[in-house]
């Protein structure tokens, strides 16, 4: 288990996707969620993007008024994971042309679909766009 | 229906929904509670639209919101078992949200799963897939793990490639699986897709990390593999696994130091290179030349002002830092630099690095550097930088200070700096450095006056644990302080003094009783000394007299006569009432009398304090008739007595410690012991020594042995232990014993050590629990093999039959590296052949390394591209799919065979393990 949790956090700290690779309770994600979004919100953009936090290491990036946030065990490599969130990111871009929170909000399944393409057990499966979003836009062809 | 038409109709969307909960400013909590009361009873409603969307719905205001989900995972299950695709991932999709390996549903998903495992279409099984690596728990486990080993066949790599991952999962849960599917996941590092090789090594690389040892023979195959990489994934994967096996085998780091360099010197992308690092850090500390190219790349990167990069860089140098120091000490400058970068982690790093290099020549420097910034930095950060000083500096009995009186001045400024929380800490160094170190005392008690007399640190409650410390330092020392008993009987009084908590109130309060004592009889002596009479009211009168002493503790104390707190209460009334004789100074034979008992107090308060073992208690020997067992109302008298022993350097504290042992031992206590001793002194000292308990080192649990208490032994020990050679004969060895204090260096003064101290706070005793732990797995994982290794051999034969060419190809490698041992050792054989069967991890020992190194360096990729090359390949496994079958059913055979043994200790039945214990295992690769 590399990858703990993906958030998907706007300007104002509101979660927008959420995906756990571990069980945790409605209330420990809330708790969890909140500290983590309170301590690398305040962060300047000149800082560097990893935070230590409890027994996690998040590594977070903005892109526009999205914060794409990533928590990962004390193993794991930070600069990779930082790609992945670019990878993240163009794949959705690609797929939204664009991608803006409400994107997101308002096609949340598909966010997830492409999330669950990426990342399977807390481990990176699949990097190549192509291949991502195949699946779904089979499904919009079939809908 | 026409009703259930309208339901439909009508409901409200996910999309509505979203778009009500944004423009819901105010009030969300309502609009929520709204919402889950719509969807719960959509829920209801026998239509399976819309109940898809309410699912929907609910799973939306779970992740957003936070809502409870776990009463809908029945209705999860239903969307789940529909046909059409869409419906069937919304119920998968709140499944693997809301699930997890408790859920009672669970147990309705089984069939269900397993008909979607099988499906055919192949996005329907990568959906089970998808969910079976969030939910699976045992049962699950056991009853898919067959159809988990055949999707890994799959002719479809998108299939194969899910199947192989959430095998990591599967092996958590179920250790039995690792004996059906260990070996077909070690060939999937050979598939002919590189996504799956990728997905396989990232299984492997999260099993290696949690025991690396157990997969030591597979690294020739990881070598093999990160040679021919071109995928930075893989490589960051392969490197990682290696920088958790080199530290295990020495000679697998020779052989993977120089295509690391390699590697380091040709990548462009950083975390390849950051990973290279970490390897290096972590198994290749001895190749110098590795460690200073990575020293180099690693100034290279800092050096660019990429924050990230700086912090990678001091994350590595740390790992660099007790081997090798020099590697710190040549970006020093750097180092503190990034004290001051105003990012946290950044800062913290640094902090961590800095200390790490603290030794005795560079402590003064360091810590003045680091107090300046903790002026400047904010709160919390400040008391990091505060807390590792005091960590640092205290550690092994002040091993790295040799000035303790610039000591002292560090721990007054440190409670002095603003933000500064760490009262308690300072405390409790100030009063050990006092008691251990004689030489520093003076120096001590003028930066206790100093912090009793700034009003400011009264209200700071963070820090009466130091003035707690500051106060009970002074009363045992006032005759060193700098401007007399007066001016720190006023600082002790001061009004502000009632901001403080009651119990350090107490101890101020004890501290006037103590400075007065010591006051009035310096005072006397003054006076008749100079035959001078004692009631010329002019002098007794003046400010600083006695009399304006008595005037100012009456006039402060009183009030707490009244105080809540029983302790602070009855302090002050006993002050009050030493000071009474002195009421009326002209009542000559009532000052006289005063002067009498605080002569007396004078003598019990002027005895020394040494430290006390922690464990002294233990050593004093058990009188052979004491029933402690038997007779438990013998110790009524001894309860509200605190078990610390007292040790005063005075001659006569053995004395009156037998005096106390004899009392306690609940043995009639013998006239004889107490001849030569003033019963009310002794009775005073133990009232003293109950009411100072807290300054006592405290008493533990008791210690199996019992090693000599060592104490300095002052020039009036020395002369006062020597008249009384009874004493010794009282204690055996294992008693408490003085002993000459630890030869002090020449600038260094001597630090009183007491032994058996290591589980006192500030002394840090490293202690590998985790290491210790794996070895007791390790262990475990052995035992488990050579019992194994009887039954395994036909187990081994029974998983080799379906598998066909590819298992064949393996074992004949498998079995070269033991032919030569054939004729001297049957026995290797066996155990070759068993190791052989499970993977054949020597297959491709006869890489040409250097061509593929070759070949991955033209081919090497962009930095920030890390894509995966996708080949597509018409690969289809009948052979495997065809011994599947087989597989399964002995999976399940096996199953009711090993439950009984312990989880762990199963996995070392894929058997690559088999032959790590003897590192010769991996021959054809190191030699």
């Amino acid at each position: 288990m590399t990858i703990r949790f993906v958030l998907l956090v706007n300007k104002q700290g509101q979660t927008r996707l959420a995906q756990y690779y571990e069980y945790l309770t409605i209330e420990e994600r809330r708790a969890l969620e909140g500290e983590i979004v309170r301590k690398c919100l305040a962060r300047p953009d000149n800082q560097c993007s990893f935070v230590e936090h409890r027994n996690y290491k998040v590594i977070y990036r903005r892109y526009a008024s999205l914060f794409f946030l990533v928590g990962v065990d004390g193993e794991e490599n930070e600069l990779a994971i930082l790609e992945f969130i670019h990878c993240v990111v163009e794949t959705m871009d690609r797929y939204f042309g664009n991608v803006c929170e409400l994107d997101i909000m308002f096609h949340l399944e598909k966010a997830h679909f492409m999330l669950e393409e990426m990342v399977m057990n807390g481990c990176v499966v699949e990097t190549n766009k192509q291949n991502i979003l195949h699946p779904i836009q089979l499904m919009d062809k079939t809908t | 229906m026409a009703s259930a038409m309208m339901e439909s109709l009508f409901q409200r969307t996910l999309d509505d929904l979203v778009k009500g909960l944004r423009l819901q400013m105010v009030g969300e909590s309502r609009y929520l509670a709204k919402a889950l009361e719509e969807v719960r009873k959509e829920m209801k409603s026998t239509d399976p639209i819309i109940k898809v969307t309410a699912l929907q719905k609910l799973t939306y205001l779970q992740m957003a919101c936070g809502a409870d989900m776990s009463w809908a995972s029945f209705c999860a299950v239903e969307v789940m078992t529909m046909t059409r695709f869409s419906h069937k991932k919304v119920g998968y999709l709140a499944a693997s949200q809301s699930f997890h390996e408790g859920t009672d549903v669970l147990v309705l998903t089984t069939n269900l799963l397993k008909k979607d495992l099988g499906s055919k279409n192949e996005y329907e099984t990568s959906l089970a897939i998808e969910c079976l690596s969030r939910i699976l728990n045992a049962d699950l486990a056991a009853a898919l793990t067959p159809e988990v080993f055949t999707l890994m066949a799959s002719s479809r790599s998108y299939i194969r490639k899910k199947a192989t991952l959430v095998l990591l999962r599967v092996f958590v849960k179920y250790p039995d699986a690792i004996r059906v599917a260990f070996k077909r996941l070690v060939e999937k590092m050979d598939d002919a897709d590189p996504q799956v090789v990728c997905a396989a090594v990232s299984v492997l690389c999260e099993l290696t990390l949690k025991e690396p040892r157990a997969y030591l023979p597979l690294a020739p195959e990881f070598y093999r593999l990160l040679d021919k990489s071109s995928n930075n994934w893989l490589s960051i994967k392969l490197v990682k696994i290696f920088g958790a096996l080199t530290p295990l085998e020495p000679r697998l780091g020779r052989k993977i130091a120089g295509p690391l360099c390699d590697l380091m010197r040709k990548v462009h992308a950083k975390s390849l290179l950051f990973e290279c690092i970490r390897t290096v850090t972590l198994g290749l500390r001895d190749h110098t030349g590795a460690v200073k190219l990575c020293v180099e790349k690693l100034r290279e990167n800092m050096d660019l002002g990429d924050p990230n990069l700086k912090y990678l860089g001091l994350k590595a140098l740390a790992a660099l830092m007790d081997s090798h120091p020099w590697a710190l000490a040549e970006s020093k400058e750097v180092i503190i630099k990034c004290l001051n970068d105003g990012d946290i982690s950044i800062q913290r790093r640094a902090l961590v690095l800095i200390m790490g290099m603290v030794s005795e020549s560079n402590v003064v420097e360091t810590v003045q550097v680091l107090l300046r910034y903790a002026q400047s930095a904010d709160a919390s950060f400040c008391n990091e930088l505060l807390s590792s000083i005091l960590q640092t500096c205290g550690r092994a009995r002040y091993e790295i200070v040799s000035d303790f009186g610039w000591y002292v001045t560090v721990l007054s400024d440190i409670a002095c700096i603003p933000h500064s929380e760490h009262g308690g800490e300072v405390g409790r160094q100030l009063m050990d450095v006092a008691i251990r170190v004689e030489s520093v005392r003076t120096d001590v008690v003028r930066a206790c006056c100093g912090l009793l007399a700034d009003p400011a640190l009264l209200g700071r409650p963070a820090l009466q644990g130091a003035l707690c410390a500051a106060a009970w330092i002074v009363g045992e020392h006032i005759t060193r302080a700098p401007h007399g008993p007066y001016e720190v009987l006023e600082a002790l009084l001061q009004p502000r003094t009632r901001l403080l908590h009651f119990s350090v109130h107490a101890v101020y309060l004890q501290t006037v009783l103590k400075v007065f004592v010591s006051y009035a009889i310096s005072y006397q002596h003054r006076y008749f000394a100079k035959k001078e009479v004692l009631e010329q009211e002019e002098v007794v009168t003046q400010r600083g007299s006695l009399h304006a002493a008595v005037e100012l503790i009456k006039e402060n104390i009183t009030p707490l006569m009244n105080s809540v707190d029983m302790e602070v209460q009855e302090r002050a009334c006993n002050v009050l009432g030493q000071l009474q004789p002195f009421e009326d100074p002209n009542d000559i034979h009532r000052v006289q009398d005063g002067f009498e008992m605080l002569t007396a107090l004078s003598e019990v308060f002027s005895l020394d304090l040494g430290p006390v073992s922690v464990h002294a208690q233990g050593r004093v020997p058990l009188p052979e008739n004491l029933l402690i067992e038997n007779n438990l109302d013998a110790l009524g008298p001894v309860c509200g007595s605190d078990d610390v022993l007292l040790n005063t350097g005075e001659a006569k504290t053995s004395t009156s410690y037998r005096e106390w042992e004899a009392e306690f031992n609940f043995q009639p206590p013998s006239k004889e012991n107490l001849s030569g001793v003033d019963p009310s002194s002794a009775a005073l000292l133990q009232q003293h020594r109950h009411r100072y308990e807290n300054f006592y080192l405290p008493s533990d649990a008791p210690v199996v042995d019992y090693p000599p208490a060592q104490l300095t032994l002052s020039a009036a020990t020395t002369a006062s232990t020597s008249h009384g050679p009874t004493d010794s004969s009282v204690f055996n060895e294992n008693s408490l014993v003085w002993t000459k204090p630890r030869q002090a260096k020449a600038r260094r003064p001597a630090v009183v050590a007491l032994d058996d101290e290591d589980d006192l706070p500030g002394i840090s005793t490293p202690v590998s629990k985790k290491g210790l732990k794996d070895e007791l797995v390790f262990e475990a994982i052995r035992d488990a093999l050579s019992a194994d290794r009887n039954k395994g051999h036909s187990a081994a034969d029974g998983l080799e039959t379906p598998q066909g060419t590819s298992s064949s190809r393996k074992s004949g490698h498998g079995h070269r590296s033991t032919k030569n041992r054939d004729a001297t050792n049957p026995r290797v054989d066996e155990i070759q052949i068993h190791a052989g069967d499970g993977v054949g991890q020597e297959a491709d020992s006869q890489t040409p390394n250097v061509v593929h190194r070759e070949h991955r360096r033209s081919r090497h990729h962009r930095p920030s591209k890390l894509e995966i090359h996708v080949i597509n390949d018409g690969l289809s496994s009948e052979n495997e799919s065809e011994g599947t079958f087989k597989l399964s059913e002995k999976a399940h055979k096996k199953k009711h065979k090993h439950r009984s043994s312990h989880p762990r200790s199963r996995r070392p039945g894929k058997s690559p393990v088999s032959n790590s214990q003897n590192s010769g295992s991996i021959p054809d690769f190191l030699l």
